[in-house]
């Protein structure tokens, strides 16, 4: 595909899977899809989607598996033959990666604590 | 003495070092990385015991742990992408198609083991050499459910011994070249 066809395809795509069907509460309120090189430095797409809220226990799989196929699917159908990966973010979650750094908090004494205990345990 | 390990253990660590149980906070980024590097082998070990498991049967143990060796992530990442390719409606060798799929479909629980080892691996590979790689706790967590979930499709294609899981692991002995002489 040349440079300014997939120039114009990656709006279209992120349109596209803005558009998904997505399970849960949560919403998408916002996609872009971007050129990308992957693990093996083949060229891909990146399609960050960002959504309304946040899950506690990490994205669903059944969420990140319905972006991974359709994402895919709609790529195909747009005639983009790089695959695409996709990352999700909360808006804070996205909103902090302007930052240059990120302060932790105490959450990892925590799981020190935990860690600890289950070392004994196995001792 | 061996000392063995299960795909529960790394899921287990995993949950841990990205806090799903500490319950607060944002963890730092070192244990978020090493998370996703966990998850992504707890399902590559799933995958590869298996895929010896299923070549030696009632054989002799010694065989599955060398056959085991042979499984390369290049040829699972490999095999993986022809999963999607026809997945998604994209092009794949002839030979690939069928070999992995029945009347041109190709089964739920592969496409979810697929999708989820090309992601796990992509997110393990950014998690231990790139420094721009951006952990976050939720995609952490949510890398972890992902594992776990296609390890359960995993073990439902072994359950109920499906073809073109066996199709799956045989080609991802040799990646490629399984099927230039095909």
């Amino acid at each position: 595909m040349s440079t300014k066809r997939q120039d114009e395809a990656l709006p279209e795509l992120a349109a596209a899977i803005r558009d998904i069907d997505v399970p849960g509460d949560l919403a998408i309120s916002n996609v872009i899809v971007e050129p990308y090189r992957d693990s093996a430095d083949e060229a891909a797409l990146r399609a960050i989607v960002v959504m309304d809220g946040t899950d506690a226990d990490g994205w669903s799989a059944e969420l990140t598996h319905t972006l991974r196929t359709q994402a895919n699917r709609l790529a195909a159908e747009h005639g983009l033959d790089d695959y695409v990966y996709v990352s999700v973010f909360s808006e804070q979650e996205y909103a902090e990666r302007e930052n240059e750094t990120l302060e932790t908090d105490d959450s990892t004494e925590e799981i020190d604590r935990l860690l600890s205990e289950e070392s004994q345990g196995d001792q | 003495m061996r000392r063995t390990f299960k795909a529960e253990d790394y899921l287990h660590l995993a949950d841990t070092l990205a806090g799903r149980t500490a319950r607060q906070g944002r963890p730092r980024t070192a244990y978020l990385r090493r998370a996703t590097s966990t998850a992504y082998y707890a399902l590559f070990h799933e995958l590869v015991r298996h895929g010896a498991n299923r070549a030696v049967q009632n054989g002799p143990e010694d065989h599955q742990h060398a056959i085991g060796r042979w499984y390369a992530h290049g040829n699972f990442r490999q095999v993986a992408r022809w999963v999607e390719n026809i997945n998604s409606g994209r092009s794949a060798p002839t030979a690939a198609v069928r070999l992995l799929t029945t009347r041109g479909q190709v089964n739920a629980d592969l496409v979810i083991l697929a999708i989820s080892f090309s992601d796990l691996q992509d997110a393990r590979h950014g998690a231990d050499y790139d420094p721009d790689y951006d952990a976050t706790r939720s995609a952490t967590l949510g890398q972890v459910n992902t594992a776990r979930s296609a390890i359960e499709a995993i073990r439902r294609m072994d359950k109920y011994k499906l073809h073109e899981f066996d199709m799956f692991l045989l080609l991802a002995l040799g990646g490629e070249r399984m099927l230039r002489n095909g």
